[in-house]
C-alpha cells in the first residue's frame, strides 16, 4: 500500500512538472491584445506616454510582435512585444523611433536579427540606407603580420508612403556578422588603425527624402526607451552619406 | 584529465590523440602500481583515489603555440588525507597514499604529452597547403562585400583542380598595394584588395580551423584569416568568373 502510494505521489508530481512546462515554454500563442488593449498597457507600463492611435499590428514571426503607435504629444513611437511564459509581454516601448533599433530575436543567430522604425511625417523620410561596415585594418609587430580587408556593405529601401517598418537582417549580412563572431579578429590584437576605429562589423543609417535627397529625421530623433530587456536591443545611429565619400578609390 | 588547448577539444583531432595517450600513460602507471601492492584494496577504488589525487589547483600557461597546466597545490590529494584519515585512520590512508601522490605527480607527465599536440597539429594539418583550409566544397557561395567590384561565382571545378597550385605567398609583398593603402596620405586609397569572401566549404577533417577566407580581385589569390593568424595564397588561375547581368545580384 504504501508503495504503491509513493508511485501515486511521484507520478503526479511528475504530470504537474509537465502541465508547467509546457503551459510556461511550449504552448502554442493566444490571440494577440486589441488595438484598446495595447494603447492601455502602453499607456500603463510607460508612466508619461499615452498612445492615441496603433498604426499596425505587425507579426515578425509567432512569438514576436511589432507595434507602431502614436501617441497624443505626436510621436511616432514603436513597442515591441513577445509571447513568454504564456503571456504576451511588452518588451521595449520607444516613443520616438527616429533611430532605428535592432532586435536581437535571438542573440546568438544573427538570422534572426531585425531592425525597426517610425518617422514622423514632417520629417518627410521616404527612403533609407543601411550600412554594414568594417575598416579596413593592419598589425605588425615583430612577429605577427595581420590583416583585416574591408567591409562595406549597403541595404537600401523604400518606406512605400509608410512611416513605420522593418528590415530582416539581410542574408549575406548574417553570414558575416556569424563568420566575425566565429573566427573574427581577436579583439586584444593591437592594431595600426586606418580610421582610428576598431576593426569590428558596425551598423549605421541615413535617411532620404522622395527625391533621394538625404535629410536629418529632426522630429524623430533623440526618442526615450523604456527598455525591458535591454541587452536584445541595439541602436542604430545615423551617418551622413559624406563620410564615406572618400571611399570612391581607384586604383 | 583532459588536455586543454585553443581548440575545441572534440572537433580537434591531435588533442583527442594526446588525451587517449594520457590516459593510457595514467592506466599503466596505476595498474603497475597496483601490482605491487600487496595490500587488499580493489582495482576501481584505486583508480578513483588517483583520479582524485589529480585535482589539483595549477598554473596554466600558453607558450610555444601550447596550452599546459603546472601543477602547484594538490588539493585532491589534501582532501583524500582528510577524508581517510577521518574514516580509516592514520593506517587507512597509508594503504591509499601512494595512489592519490601517482593521481598528482602523473600531472607533471601530461606538461610533456602537450608539448606533442602542437607538433601532430603541424603534420596533419600543415598551413602552408591551401587544402588544409579548403577541403570540402559543397555549397559555395561567394559574398561581395564592397560595392564597386563585379558580382563574381565561384568557378567551382577549377578551385578543386588547382588547389595544390596555390602557394603560400607573403602578402606585404606588394610594396606598392602596402604604400597607397597604409601609408599614403591622399584620400584617394585603393579599393580593398579582398573584396570577396567565400562561404560553405569546410576545412581538413579534425583540424577545428576557424576561419575567414576571402578571395582577392583578380581571382588568383586567395586570402584566410583564423582569429590571430593570417595566410596568403596565390596561384595562376583565376577561380571566379563574373556573373552574367554584370552588377546585378542575380545568383542569391
Amino acid at each position: 500500500m504504501l508503495k504503491n502510494k509513493k508511485t501515486i505521489i511521484g507520478l503526479s508530481i511528475l504530470l504537474i512538472a509537465f502541465i508547467i512546462i509546457y503551459w510556461f515554454y511550449l504552448s502554442k500563442p493566444t490571440a494577440f491584445y486589441s488595438e484598446a488593449r495595447l494603447k492601455k498597457i502602453i499607456s500603463n507600463t510607460y508612466e508619461g506616454e499615452y498612445a492615441k492611435e496603433i498604426q499596425d499590428i505587425i507579426f515578425i514571426d509567432q512569438k514576436h510582435v511589432f507595434v507602431p503607435y502614436i501617441s497624443k504629444e505626436n510621436g511616432y513611437g514603436v513597442s515591441f512585444w513577445k509571447w513568454q511564459h504564456h503571456k504576451w509581454k511588452i518588451v521595449n516601448i520607444i516613443d520616438k523611433a527616429g533611430t532605428p533599433r535592432l532586435w536581437k530575436i535571438k542573440p546568438n543567430d544573427p538570422s534572426s536579427y531585425v531592425m525597426f522604425w517610425n518617422y514622423n511625417p514632417v520629417d518627410q523620410v521616404n527612403k533609407m540606407k543601411f550600412r554594414l561596415i568594417r575598416e579596413r585594418n593592419y598589425m605588425m609587430s615583430n612577429e605577427n603580420v595581420y590583416y583585416v580587408p574591408e567591409i562595406f556593405l549597403e541595404k537600401r529601401i523604400s518606406l512605400h508612403k509608410k512611416t513605420y517598418g522593418f528590415l530582416k537582417y539581410p542574408s549575406k549580412w548574417s553570414k558575416i556578422q556569424k563568420l566575425e563572431a566565429e573566427a573574427g579578429t581577436k579583439q586584444n590584437l593591437f592594431f595600426l588603425q586606418e580610421h582610428g576605429y576598431p576593426s569590428t562589423l558596425s551598423i549605421s543609417m541615413t535617411t532620404y527624402d522622395k527625391d533621394g535627397k538625404e535629410v536629418f529625421p529632426e522630429a524623430s530623433v533623440n526618442g526615450n526607451d523604456y527598455m525591458v530587456e535591454d541587452e536584445l536591443f541595439e541602436y542604430i545611429m545615423y551617418a551622413d552619406d559624406k563620410d564615406f565619400i572618400d571611399r570612391d578609390r581607384n586604383y | 584529465m583532459n588536455v586543454q588547448y585553443q581548440y575545441d577539444f572534440f572537433q580537434h583531432v591531435p588533442s583527442i590523440v594526446v588525451s587517449l595517450l594520457n590516459y593510457l600513460i595514467f592506466g599503466l602507471i596505476i595498474y603497475s602500481l597496483y601490482k605491487r601492492k600487496k595490500d587488499k584494496i580493489t582495482l576501481w577504488k584505486v583508480v578513483l583515489i588517483a583520479f582524485i589525487g589529480g585535482i589539483l589547483f595549477s598554473i596554466n600557461l600558453n607558450i610555444f603555440h601550447s596550452f599546459f597546466q603546472i601543477p602547484i597545490l594538490p588539493i585532491g590529494v589534501w582532501l583524500l588525507y582528510w577524508i581517510c584519515k577521518k574514516r580509516f585512520g592514520k593506517i587507512g590512508w597509508e594503504k591509499y597514499r601512494s595512489f592519490a601522490w601517482a593521481g598528482f605527480y602523473i600531472k607533471f607527465i601530461f606538461i610533456f604529452t602537450s608539448f606533442l599536440i602542437y607538433p601532430i597539429d603541424f603534420l596533419i594539418y600543415p598551413k602552408d597547403e591551401l587544402k588544409t583550409f579548403i577541403t570540402d566544397i559543397k555549397q559555395p557561395q561567394i559574398i561581395r562585400t564592397i560595392p564597386k567590384v563585379n558580382e563574381v561565382e565561384l568557378e567551382n571545378s577549377k578551385l578543386v583542380h588547382t588547389v595544390n597550385t596555390f602557394k603560400i605567398n607573403e602578402l606585404f609583398k606588394d610594396e606598392k598595394w602596402f604604400a597607397r593603402t597604409f601609408q599614403s596620405e591622399t584620400k584617394m586609397k585603393p579599393i580593398e584588395r579582398f573584396p570577396y569572401i567565400l562561404v560553405g566549404t569546410k576545412p581538413k577533417f579534425g583540424s577545428n580551423l576557424k576561419t575567414i577566407i576571402y578571395i582577392e580581385k583578380d581571382g588568383k589569390g586567395i586570402f584566410i584569416t583564423t582569429k590571430d593568424k593570417h595566410y596568403y595564397f596565390r596561384s595562376d588561375t583565376n577561380i571566379i568568373s563574373p556573373v552574367k547581368g554584370g552588377n546585378n545580384h542575380v545568383k542569391k
